[in-house]
């Protein structure tokens, strides 16, 4: 019980320093504005993404917040989902990519050996593969596939941030902590994970954040050239349709400016939410 | 007190391994890049099949196409067709676009990487000297307002998709103001180097290379500043700063100086980034270059032309790299390998 309440005193604590400070109330704030979105989205929206009014390219009004596109749908409520679709695949893409970087830079800094070198040589390679074009050719050869796009964006971009782990498990594990952890009898895997892991999490979800940001950009980016799943409704694929419908030529930028206003907004939320995680690990130790 | 810390602590003999190291890195990467372009499609292969043989081809000529491109052959003899093909001559030919016959995918790509270098070069060179600039000047103004607008900006830009940003500016000042052209990189034929020619280029150049400049500054100022921050509290700079030097000699002197060549080879290593940006861009633009290409050839299935954008651009990534490891042999004595 004891542990319990120091442990939720602790996390208190946390979060008064995040909301302390003007960046972690705005990244917070704009996080979980998106959350509601991805959890509330039916009940958000105020018609159904695909219901079609008599009334093309209509523009900004209070019954459609954000106009009509060419077909008579409301672009406000089609933007909802969108935005909750960009997030899922951001989120996942980018949990991917901090799962594999945090372990290849823990076993690879901690292990140290013929191992970490090998596996750092493995990460210098990952780390040359040129993204974007590596999805244009596999968009091309498969099937649109969303959970396939995010199984390579995932897969590719953890590189960077197993540099930064690695270099972090080389100082942390020269503490005296860790010798104590050792003498204590704990093995390599519980010092890693109990001891180590817990040190460097602030560091971890910096980087993760930055790679959840990239991996909806560049997938929104694959919907937008036409090459991602047009079933899947994303920020990307917004913008596609609003191209490939003439939104440009008609004037209709409630169409094709709020996806990209969007996609910042979520890349600006989850980045200064990061750099306040990671500001308060700092603060602790 | 160091000056200029060009060389390094690194003893001579572990200098050699490491840059042999480097090298086999990047070697191993491009035959990592070779093999997956091998690969990728023959995991698919009824695709390849289907896409360039239309419905109305006879099943002889089907068959006739299917032998001619060796798909009905063993994946090992495809494998060494295919070694043959990329090493056999020079410049490599890479194969025969599907789309494009009889032209060779070398023909397309070396005529489409002029103009994707010349949108990064041009950009990158006017990107980078104004982020070094405000950067350094934000690490003169270190916490000022300026400087936290400017990190927040930078963040922004972060988040900023390249594709959004250059279609604003196609609806502002292509389809709104008509100022400039909305695509292509030259209008009219204009193939002969002649004063009107630069200007048609430049004219059609003008916004993709804008969009790439508004995306990248913020970018390298912020690590410009970083870099001179980090410089400014080490301490050399402290004896400097304790002896009386002036704070414009301070920053001028010693943090710029310093901070100037690690800039350069951040920038050799975000390359990969800065190319995809670029790519997406040029496509937004219909800008003939590789970023359009490759996405000309995705719609059509073009697969040869497709591997050999992916495999060009993996090189240009994969010698970025690589020089920027050689240059912190150079510039940081702390080099971790």
């Amino acid at each position: 019980m004891a542990d319990l309440a120091s442990f939720a005193r602790k996390r208190l604590d946390d979060f008064r320093i995040i909301v302390g400070s003007t960046s972690g109330k705005v990244g917070l704030g704009i996080t979980l504005a998106f959350l509601v979105m991805v959890f509330f989205a039916p009940w958000l929206a105020p018609y159904p993404p695909t219901e079609r009014f008599p009334l093309a390219y209509a523009p900004p009004s209070w019954a459609h917040l954000l106009g009509t596109d060419d077909i008579g749908e409301d672009l406000f409520s089609q933007l909802i989902w969108a935005a909750r679709g960009s997030f899922i695949i951001g989120v996942f893409a980018g949990a991917i990519a901090t799962v594999i970087g945090t372990s290849i830079g823990l076993i690879s800094g901690y292990r140290g050996g013929r191992t970490g070198e090998g596996l750092m040589r493995f990460t210098d390679v990952v780390l040359v593969l040129p993204l974007l074009p590596l999805l244009i050719v596999i968009a091309s050869i498969f099937p649109a596939n969303v959970v396939l796009v995010i199984a390579v964006i995932g897969f590719l971009s953890w590189p960077s941030m197993a540099r930064v782990i690695r270099s972090q498990a080389l100082t942390l594990k020269t503490r005296p902590y860790v010798d104590a952890s050792k003498l204590s009898g704990m093995n390599d895997w519980e010092i890693m994970l109990k001891v180590l892991l817990p040190n460097m999490l602030p560091l971890v979800v910096l980087y993760g954040v930055y790679a959840a940001v990239t991996a909806v950009v560049i997938e929104a980016g694959l919907d937008y050239i036409g090459l991602g799943s047009v079933t899947n409704l994303s920020l990307g694929s917004m913008l596609y349709f609003a191209l490939s419908r003439n939104a440009l030529l008609i004037g209709a930028w409630w169409w094709f400016v709020p996806p990209g206003l969007l996609i910042a907004l979520l890349g600006i939320g989850f980045i200064l939410l990061g750099h306040s995680i990671e500001r308060v690990g700092r603060v602790r130790s | 007190m160091p000056r200029f810390r060009r060389s390094l602590h690194l003893p001579r003999r572990l200098r050699g391994s490491y840059l042999r190291q480097r090298i086999l890195v990047s070697i191993a990467a491009f035959f990592v890049a070779y093999l997956i372009n091998f690969i990728l499609p023959r995991l698919e292969p009824g695709n390849i099949v289907n896409v360039i043989a239309s419905s109305d081809l006879l099943p002889l000529q089907r068959q006739q196409l299917v032998q001619q491109l060796g798909l009905n052959q063993p994946l090992w003899n495809q494998f060494l067709k295919y070694l043959v093909d990329t090493f056999g001559s020079f410049p490599p030919s890479f194969g025969v676009s599907f789309a494009h016959y009889p032209l060779t995918v070398w023909t397309l790509v070396s005529t489409a990487l002029p103009w994707t270098l010349l949108l990064v070069g041009v950009s990158q060179l006017i990107a980078w000297p104004l982020g070094v600039l405000l950067g350094a000047w934000l690490a003169w103004h270190r916490g000022s307002k300026a400087d936290n607008a400017m990190f927040a900006l930078s963040n922004v830009m972060w988040g900023v998709p390249s594709y959004w940003l250059a279609t604003i500016l196609i609806f502002i000042f292509a389809i709104q103001l008509k100022i400039f052209p909305p695509s292509l990189s030259t209008s009219g034929g204009a193939t002969t180097l002649s004063a009107g020619a630069v200007v048609n280029i430049l004219g059609h150049s003008f916004l993709p290379i804008l969009t790439l400049v508004i995306l990248n500054m913020p970018l390298q100022a912020l690590v410009m500043r970083n870099n001179m921050v980090n410089i400014l509290e080490e301490d050399y700079v402290m004896a400097a700063k304790a002896r009386g030097l002036r704070q414009r000699t301070l920053i001028l002197g010693h943090a710029a100086r310093n901070a100037l060549l690690p800039s350069i080879t951040n920038l050799a290593l975000s390359f990969g980034n800065i190319l995809s940006g670029a790519y997406l861009v040029e496509i937004i633009y219909s800008y003939p270059g590789m970023g359009y290409l490759i996405e000309q050839s995705a719609l059509v299935r073009d697969y040869p032309v497709l591997e050999g954008v992916f495999f060009v651009s993996a090189i240009l990534v994969i010698l970025a790299n690589l020089l920027a490891d050689i240059s912190y042999l150079y510039l940081d004595p702390r080099v971790e390998y």
